[in-house]
């Protein structure tokens, strides 16, 4: 068996553990100087951490697989919006800042949008009498509280939450990991819907307000559309609409007759619904004129990949990944649905003795909860 | 003979690696601490430190203090008949220091390792590189602020493995840094801080008081008045850590002006400041990945951390006492010191490795696919992401946006946001693509950030090998070589007050200051001390001169002990 790289640069067997690889880097950095020679230096830096992460692996391991977070322990049952009740409360510790993130989503749902940036503001000042990790822990529930579909009023939630916590920062939302992601889902796809035409944003948005309160009959036929924005926009959608109203509103609308369902799909939107409102006049305007005028002249460029080994495994690239056929016709999930199916997908027997078909339709299911960006993706791997 | 130098807001300290120990250096008044500010006296020389700092309110239109704030910046100020950049005046301090170094050693002193705030921006690093140069020092190495703490704090704890905290809150910035030491290796995990942020802002909310209980608008214009307010408030705010209450007691034309005070409602005010704290240490913790129950200790250093209202914050913040046994305004220079043994390959340091970390994120920007298929310009994408360890050196590949694109266009940028638009933008530069095979390979962007917290940019075409370098001149702040020549040619025929006399020069501006301050029979009585002191300087006569100082020294005390509108807060 042939040694890791980066044991291999430290001069250590494969059974080092951390302690061994700090002494190895220890003894080796003091025979470089990081000024005059930073090649080695880097070199040295990168076999280091490298082998650190891979200590760290190791570890996790052999101990008990990652407990989930305190939220997720108990999110497996109940509504989309629950109130505490003390049989359901999470069975790890129950810290100060989980009840903290439990009133405050109790709170959320006793009272009205508008007041949600001043609670939390007066969230904030309370959790600023407390520890220093305080702050950090109460932001990490309440990404869980949303992500989850576990708080009333998710868009209005995420947008105070957004400015108070820095979730523009992007080496913040890298600290953050798979969390971090699922917020730079949703704001990619933010950026992307705002792009849409307001009429057709507005009128949507009245959709999904409506269905929330109560699917009616006349909604169904609005399916075909929203399937379309839930390819599309599953994260920033997931803010509006519940999975448990989209798993109703699919299965509503194929409960319709074979001719309504067509019907339904010619009355939908076009596909230039769903592109940037500015892009379709232009194009529009191009086909008026028919003289193309290419744009020869453009001065930036795209990200597609990096040479350099990835320390941290941030997205830098978002390639629009294609939604297979199958994954089209499949009933949405729901958050919690995602993190049940990683449950399962994480066991080693997961695929045992299971039918061809019946593996791709867990694998299209788990891409498309890794698309909608439910960070649980993690345990997945 | 490299010399550790702590350049700082308020004031700044020269230290040495001397017999195996960091030492600091005294200068011309015997004294560790030299105030950061430089003065015109009425003859045209120079005079920096405590003369000039005595002299803020006297002449406040002819000296300067605070400049490291505006480090890095075009603004500059006027004295005498001369404009001077932040850069100039720090060199004068540099300069200052320097001659105390010489008079120490007795031999030319030329490298020094200046300590700069960890979370200064390139600008403001190649400033303080640049104020180095008019001084005539070489600088060896630009080192962070709390790195330079922890170095003095970590030479104690040599051998053992420990994971620490540096709060770092100065006279004008605050930073925080999260150290590891294992193996006698030392290694920033993370830093992150507030520029903008310090013990000169504490000092301001008290002065602030002033125009809430009387003093008018318009007294803000008044130099003289706004100098005599500050030193009033400096003096006010360190009685509130001393005895917790004190009353701010100025007078403006004529009108006196009393402001009573006590610690609760001072940390109540500063409340705002303190809410500032937070973020930074936050972030720096969640970047090292560690919990306030990881860290084995929080060290505090930087004057503004004597403010109880700060040691009890930091106490309840990570559920411990802090660290103490070091004196905050020193122990970064000494830092500086154990820095300048490194550099020098003493033995007795040779077990002690350092690194540092780059506390910003450096990138450039892109196009970005969006999730409906459409493309975006403007987004920011991270080359090398904040606290990677120094020196780094990453590299992206980057593709043209269309198949006939002529050229690419590299910006870059320094900030956390996604958009460039608010981010720092440091240069940008354009790189000709040929069409042809290889024209959809793009171009490999290489970013390489120094020890010194410096960046280079190197551009490379993948198809065919050619090869541009950025040279990141920071904005509108920048120097031009033939512009540095100019004003070091211009600092070095400035008239610096002669060393020796310094001292006496000293407490005339005391003096002066104090005549200014008091009214009546006292202001009377002091004029004849003033005179009195002034004839036995024209006598020549040293011996005379050295008694007459001590005398006149005792009664200028006397007097900033017994007169409330005469409180001096260095005394």
């Amino acid at each position: 068996m042939t040694l890791p790289w980066h044991l291999d640069i430290l001069g250590l067997p494969a059974h080092a553990d951390e302690i061994a690889v700090r002494r190895a880097y220890a003894a080796a950095v003091r025979k470089i100087d990081p000024a005059t020679d930073p090649d080695a230096f880097q070199r040295l830096r990168h076999a280091y951490e490298a082998a650190r992460a891979w200590c760290e692996q190791m570890d996790t391991t052999v101990a008990t697989s990652g407990e989930a977070p305190a939220l997720t322990a108990s999110s497996t049952t109940g509504g989309a919006v629950d109130k505490p009740s003390p049989e359901e409360s999470p069975s790890l510790p129950v810290d100060y800042t989980v009840t903290l993130a439990w009133r405050f989503a109790a709170d959320v749902g006793a009272h009205r949008a508008e007041g949600i940036p001043r609670m939390l503001d007066d969230i904030l000042v309370e959790l600023r009498t407390q520890y220093i990790d305080a702050p950090g822990q109460f932001e990490e529930h309440l990404i869980d509280l949303v992500g989850l579909q576990r708080i009333a009023h998710r868009s209005e939630v995420f947008a105070a939450a957004e400015t108070r916590f820095h979730w523009d920062e992007v080496g913040h939302l890298a600290a953050l990991g798979e969390r971090g992601r699922w917020i730079e889902s949703v704001l990619s796809q933010r950026e992307a819907w705002l792009s849409l035409a307001p009429d057709r944003q507005r009128a949507w948005l009245e959709l999904f307000a409506r269905a929330e309160t109560h699917l009616d009959k006349a909604l169904i036929r609005h399916w075909p559309e929203i399937a379309k924005l839930n390819e599309r926009f599953p994260a920033w959608l997931s803010l509006h609409l519940s999975g448990e109203t989209l798993q109703a509103w699919h299965a509503a609308f194929d409960a319709q007759s074979a001719s309504a369902r067509d019907v339904f799909m010619k009355i939908a939107a076009p596909e230039t619904a769903y592109l940037p409102a500015q892009a379709v006049a232009e194009r529009e305007r191009e086909q008026q004129r028919s003289t193309s005028r290419l744009a020869a002249f453009l001065v930036l460029a795209v990200v597609i990949g990096f040479v350099n080994l990835a320390i941290q495994g941030w997205p830098r690239s978002r390639a629009t990944s294609m939604t297979s056929p199958l994954e089209a016709s499949l009933p949405p999930d729901t958050p919690r649905q995602c993190v049940e199916l990683y449950t399962q997908l994480n066991s080693p027997d997961a695929f045992e003795g299971k039918r061809a078909d019946e593996i791709d339709t867990l694998k299209a299911r788990a891409h498309r909860c890794q698309r909608a960006g439910h960070w649980h993706a993690q345990t997945a791997r | 003979m490299i010399v550790g130098i702590d350049l700082g807001t308020t004031h700044s300290l020269v230290a040495a690696w001397l017999d195996g120990a960091p030492r600091l250096i005294p200068n011309a008044l015997g004294g560790v601490l030299t105030p950061s500010c430089v003065g015109v006296d009425e003859d045209g020389s120079i005079l920096v430190g405590e003369a000039a700092r005595e002299r803020l309110q006297t002449h406040p239109q002819q000296t300067a203090s605070l400049f490291k704030r505006y480090m890095g910046s075009p603004r500059s100020v006027r004295l005498g008949d001369r404009d001077y950049r932040a850069e100039e005046l720090s060199a004068l301090v540099l300069r200052s220091l320097k001659a105390d170094a010489e008079a120490f050693f007795g031999e030319p002193v030329t490298e020094a390792i200046v300590t700069v705030p960890a979370y200064f921006s390139d600008a403001q690093r190649k400033a303080t590189r640049l104020a180095g140069e008019l001084a005539g020092l070489k600088v060896e190495r630009l080192l962070n602020e709390p790195t330079a703490a922890a170095l003095a704090y970590g030479l104690h704890e040599a051998g053992s493995e420990t994971q620490f905290l540096v709060f770092d809150l100065g006279g004008g910035t605050f930073d925080v840094s999260i150290l590891e030491m294992f193996e006698g290796v030392m290694e920033v995990r993370a830093s992150a801080g507030d520029n903008m942020l310090g013990g000169q802002d504490f000092t301001t909310l008290i002065a602030d008081l002033a125009f809430a209980n009387g003093a008018p608008e318009a007294a803000r214009d008044d130099p003289r008045f706004m100098q005599r307010l500050a030193a009033s408030a400096e003096w006010v705010k360190r009685e509130l850590s001393a005895s917790g209450s004190a009353s701010l007691d100025v007078r403006y034309e004529g009108r006196s002006i009393r402001v009573d005070i006590d610690a609760e409602a001072f940390e109540k005010l500063a409340q705002p400041l303190l809410n500032r704290l937070w973020r930074p240490i936050e972030r720096a913790m969640r970047d090292a990945r560690i919990r306030a129950a990881d860290l084995d200790s929080v060290v505090l250093t930087g004057g503004a951390t004597r403010m109880p209202m700060i040691r009890a914050l930091a106490t309840r913040m990570f559920g411990r006492f802090p660290a103490v046994g070091h004196n905050p305004d020193e122990v970064v220079a000494m830092g500086a010191a154990v820095q300048a043994g490194l550099k020098m390959k003493d033995k007795a340091l040779d077990e002690m490795v350092m690194t540092d970390v780059c506390p910003y994120t450096l990138g450039t920007e892109v196009v970005r696919q969006l999730d409906n298929g459409s493309q975006a310009p403007g987004f920011f994408a991270p080359v090398i992401q904040r606290n990677t360890v120094v020196p780094a050196s990453r590299v992206e590949r980057f593709s043209p946006v269309t198949p006939d694109q002529k050229q690419i266009r590299i910006g870059v940028y320094q900030g956390e946001s996604r958009m460039v638009r608010d981010n720092i933008a440091l240069g940008e530069l354009t790189i000709p693509l040929l069409p042809g095979p290889g024209h959809g390979d793009g171009v490999d962007v290489r970013f390489t950030y120094d020890v010194n917290g410096l960046l280079q940019v190197e551009v490379t075409v993948v198809a065919s090998g050619e090869v541009r370098r950025l040279v990141i001149e920071s904005g509108d702040a920048h120097m031009p070589a033939e512009e540095i020549a100019r004003r070091l040619q211009a600092l070095s025929v400035l008239k610096i007050h002669p060393r020796d006399t310094l001292e006496n020069r000293t407490l005339l501006a005391r003096a002066e200051r104090l005549y200014e301050q008091l009214l009546g029979e006292p202001r009377e009585r002091l004029g004849r001390v003033i005179l009195r002191f002034e004839q036995a300087l024209a006598t020549q006569d040293q011996r005379l001169i050295a008694r007459d100082a001590l005398a006149f020294r005792e009664s200028l005390q006397a007097i900033e002990r017994d007169d409330r509108f005469a409180r001096d807060p260095a005394s």
